[in-house]
């Protein structure tokens, strides 16, 4: 369709390992708008990682198309930001230069996006640590350098592998609003994978629903919440309910 | 400058000088020649070190550098193959090498003249003679000329029963020392090491060297490439010559020689080294070398070292002594 | 982030290290008097100290011979394990290519070799700076290349995810990851380093602490031969300490990160 910025038609994925196959997604047909955010939920199994190595262009897919920005993914995007569960920062790189670090690769002069890099660090909420080395950072911290990180470069899409699967609960829902925040000032494309029902509903424009084994997709279910999603959102009716609707797919004992 | 027929005179004719002179002093320049003793450096040694400080060896032509050894092996392989010109090894090792596999060396002269093999004792064991070793426990390092002769002092003294106890080499004057054996074989000079902490012990160390029973093998000698000796080389007589007289110099002032060779090896200690040197002289000092001069060689008892190499070394094939050694280059240099 | 040179846990360690050291020394000198050791077997502390202090132009001369080989064969390690270390992580074909011949020169016992490469190499200080290096040899390949490999997958699918190629994610991610892991196998390599030269020098040659001690124990002048040691052991502490002080420099925030933990676990 038209305005797609990523579809995926029919596509499946089959791992080759020394004691046979997995296959693990089988004929998914996704599509995403530009400026959406994308929830992906499902138990472990579903392929979820795999769908974003695959539309970030880290591996090809073993049938169908993987398109992006109306063109076949061949390799990897470069256009992307990615949020991994783990940090990854470099221990040797102050915040600062963590967050440079895709400027860099990509060849543009870091110099003369200073200001850019301060205002995202601000944005995080951790200006103050830009000389800092991620071991004197909290886990919470260290995923906002890397979520800087993953916008230093403007790029055209975003991705988020369980990006706060690692913290605790409370710092976990603090993200999420710290998280639409950000999200709300650039509104790029996202994709967000996650476990939590209630963090895909808050953040979600759309949550696909994913079933393992192999993976599929199994339903898909608006958010028609308005923005910006705020603390009292989580205490409404529509978002209980939504995320009663998502649970009647994915099974209401993962709520 | 004008080009005039003094300037062309100078221009040729004084480079032409420097390098007269230059060729001349080259040619009397002096032949640099390497020796390797027979293990390390010692009281032992002194006459070398006497003679290149005092010029002999200059005197002869000679730069001598002179270097510590590893075993009469090495010493053989050495001189074989012209990585050092002169070596000081055992005599009786050398034949029993000539016999086995020819090597190309040459015995030129004797050091230690008498051999010094011996068996050592503490003075507290009260063993003073050979018969009293009945029974005790006689501790040897596992290769050497003092075990090998043992079983020519055996034969000699007619000693029956012993326990022989064999250990690694640096083991046998602690081994003493703390009476883990009642004996050792070893070296005369091994008492200079051992005297001093014998004495702090409140003992002693006694001495019974295996030439005092009859045992009349040639200890050390100096040998050459047997292809040196065949050309008559200049410089085996002139070394030799230098080198006993820095012995005999020795033997007459034995403190100052020790404080030349501190001078020159620092990390002897002056004590050992004289202790060293005046039980060594012994060997050195003998009636043959009295009667025809230091490093003496003769045919008897070349034959005499032959005969106990073959019986008590296990040498299996013949040698034609003649072959050996060569007296030629003895120089006549007295006991002072 | 501020240089400290000396951290208050090291001033605190060489406080209670040098505390340990006087109550060892203190019962050595009992026990030698009490018990009335021959001084040949164990000199007294006071004894070699004295002795230390009377041939210390002796010592220092051979203690400089034997840094000199420690500190050549100790840099060939680490610049040819870095090599080895890079080639053997390019590929699966290089590493089963590369990796018998360094589990090789591991296995073979260097104490049995020397002789041959004294053979090969000479009396002198070639053959010691090589035995030093075949010992020092392996846990610089080993540790350098496990550093190189155990950058985490994720980064490495960042890097991908944004174009960078193989030599990029190398330098860029490797080699930075590495450096820790190289500064321990370093601090394993230094000692052993020393310890190659040493064995050298008993095997043969004129000069060194080995040499000394040889001489030394042939004399039964054992004081001399305890007073090597005391040298060799201060030597150690002082290229251990270097190799510290390096790492500080050049990868400051693993040398914290390292203290922080042996605090932790009490190490």
């Amino acid at each position: 369709m038209p305005g797609d910025v990523i579809a995926l038609q029919g596509v499946s994925m089959r791992y080759q390992a020394r004691g046979g196959s997995t296959l693990a997604l089988s004929e998914v047909d996704l599509q995403v708008r530009e400026g959406e955010f994308i929830a992906v939920v499902g138990p472990s199994g579903c392929g979820k990682s795999t769908l974003l190595k695959l539309i970030s262009g880290l591996l090809p897919a073993t049938m169908g198309n993987v398109m992006v920005g109306g063109q076949l993914v061949s390799g990897p995007l470069r256009n992307v930001g990615i949020v991994f569960q783990s940090p990854v920062l470099m221990k040797w790189r102050t915040v600062y230069e963590n967050v440079a670090l895709p400027l860099e690769v990509l060849g543009i002069d870091v110099k003369s996006r200073h200001e850019h890099i301060l205002g995202l660090l601000k944005l995080a909420g951790i200006q103050d640590f830009a000389n800092s080395y991620p071991k004197e950072l909290s886990g919470g911290m260290q995923q906002r350098v890397s979520i800087c990180r993953a916008l230093v470069h403007d790029p055209g899409l975003l991705l988020l592998d369980e990006p706060f699967g690692a913290l605790d609960a409370m710092t976990r829902n603090r993200m999420n609003i710290d998280l639409a925040d950000i999200w709300a000032r650039s509104r790029k494309t996202t994709i967000l994978i996650t476990h939590s029902v209630s963090e895909a509903v808050f953040l979600a424009d759309r949550v696909v629903v994913m079933s393992a084994r192999p993976g599929r997709v199994q339903a898909v279910v608006d958010v028609p919440i308005p923005r910006p999603r705020t603390v009292q959102t989580r205490a409404s009716d529509d978002f209980a309910h939504l995320i009663q609707q998502v649970g009647a797919h994915i099974g209401f004992e993962y709520l | 400058m004008t080009i005039t027929t003094k300037s062309v005179f100078k221009l040729v004719a004084i480079p032409a000088m420097f390098a007269v002179v230059i060729y001349a002093t080259a040619a009397r320049a002096d032949d640099d020649v390497k020796l390797s003793l027979e293990w390390l450096i010692s009281g032992r040694h002194v006459g070398f070190y006497v003679a290149k400080d005092k010029g002999f060896y200059k005197e002869e032509g000679l730069n001598v550098s002179i270097e510590r050894g590893y075993g009469t092996a090495d010493s053989i392989k050495r001189i074989s193959t012209g990585s050092a010109d002169f070596a000081i090894l055992s005599v009786a090792s050398l034949m029993a090498a000539r016999a086995e596999s020819n090597p190309p060396v040459t015995l030129v002269a004797s050091f230690f003249n008498k051999g010094p093999e011996a068996i050592l004792v503490l003075k507290s064991s009260k063993i003073t003679s050979p018969k009293q070793l009945e029974g005790k426990r006689i501790g040897s390092a596992g290769a050497g000329s003092s075990l090998d002769l043992l079983k020519a002092f055996v034969k000699t003294t007619g000693l029956e029963n012993y326990q022989s106890v064999i250990m690694a080499s640096d083991q046998t004057y602690p081994a003493l020392l703390t009476k883990q054996v009642d004996a050792i074989t070893g070296f005369t000079d091994n008492a200079a090491v051992m005297r001093p902490i014998a004495n702090r012990q409140g003992d002693d160390i006694e001495i019974m060297p295996y030439s005092d029973y009859g045992i009349d093998n040639y200890g050390t000698g100096i040998v050459v490439n047997a292809k040196l000796a065949e050309s008559k080389s200049p410089k085996i007589r002139g070394f030799l010559k230098a080198t006993m007289r820095g012995v005999a110099w020795s033997i007459a002032h034995p403190e100052e020689a020790v404080a030349i060779l501190k001078k020159q090896v620092p990390t002897i200690s002056p004590e050992t080294a004289l202790a060293t040197w005046k039980i060594d002289e012994k060997l050195i000092v003998t009636d043959e070398t009295r009667k025809h001069g230091l490093g003496y060689l003769s045919k008897e008892r070349m034959q005499v070292t032959y005969e106990m190499a073959q019986k008590y070394m296990g040498l299996t094939k013949s040698l034609a002594l003649e072959t050996v050694y060569t007296a030629e280059f003895l120089p006549k240099i007295d006991i002072p | 982030m501020a240089l400290r040179l000396v951290s208050s846990s090291f001033m605190r360690s060489l406080g209670y290290g040098t505390l340990g050291l006087s109550i060892v020394l203190v019962l050595w000198e009992l026990v030698v008097r009490v018990f009335n050791i021959s001084d040949f077997l164990l000199p007294l502390p006071t004894n070699i100290a004295e002795r230390a202090f009377i041939d210390r132009s002796l010592l220092l001369h051979h203690l400089s011979i034997t840094m000199i080989e420690t500190v050549l064969g100790f840099a060939a390690a680490v610049l040819i394990g870095i090599v080895v270390a890079i080639v053997i992580t390019t590929s699966e074909r290089s590493k089963n290519l590369v990796m018998p011949i360094v589990i090789a020169t591991q296995l073979v016992p260097k104490v049995a070799i020397a002789p041959l490469v004294l053979l090969w190499f000479g009396y002198g200080i070639t053959s010691k700076v090589v035995i030093a290096f075949l010992i020092a040899f392996f846990p610089i390949v080993i540790d350098m290349a496990t550093g190189l490999t155990m950058v985490e997958k994720e980064l490495v699918d960042l890097l991908r995810s944004l174009g960078a190629k193989r030599w990029k994610i190398f330098v860029k991610a490797q080699i930075p990851h590495s450096l820790p892991f190289l500064f321990s196998g370093m601090r394993i390599a230094i000692t052993l380093a020393i310890i190659g030269a040493i064995v050298g020098e008993f095997i043969g040659g004129s000069q060194g602490v080995g040499y000394l001690i040889v001489t030394s124990t042939s004399e039964l002048k054992t004081e001399l031969v305890f007073a090597c040691l005391l040298v060799l052991t201060a030597a150690g502490f002082l290229l251990f300490a270097l190799i510290g002080l390096l790492e500080r420099i050049i990868v400051p925030w693993s040398a914290a990160e390292r203290e922080e933990l042996m605090l932790v676990t009490g190490a």
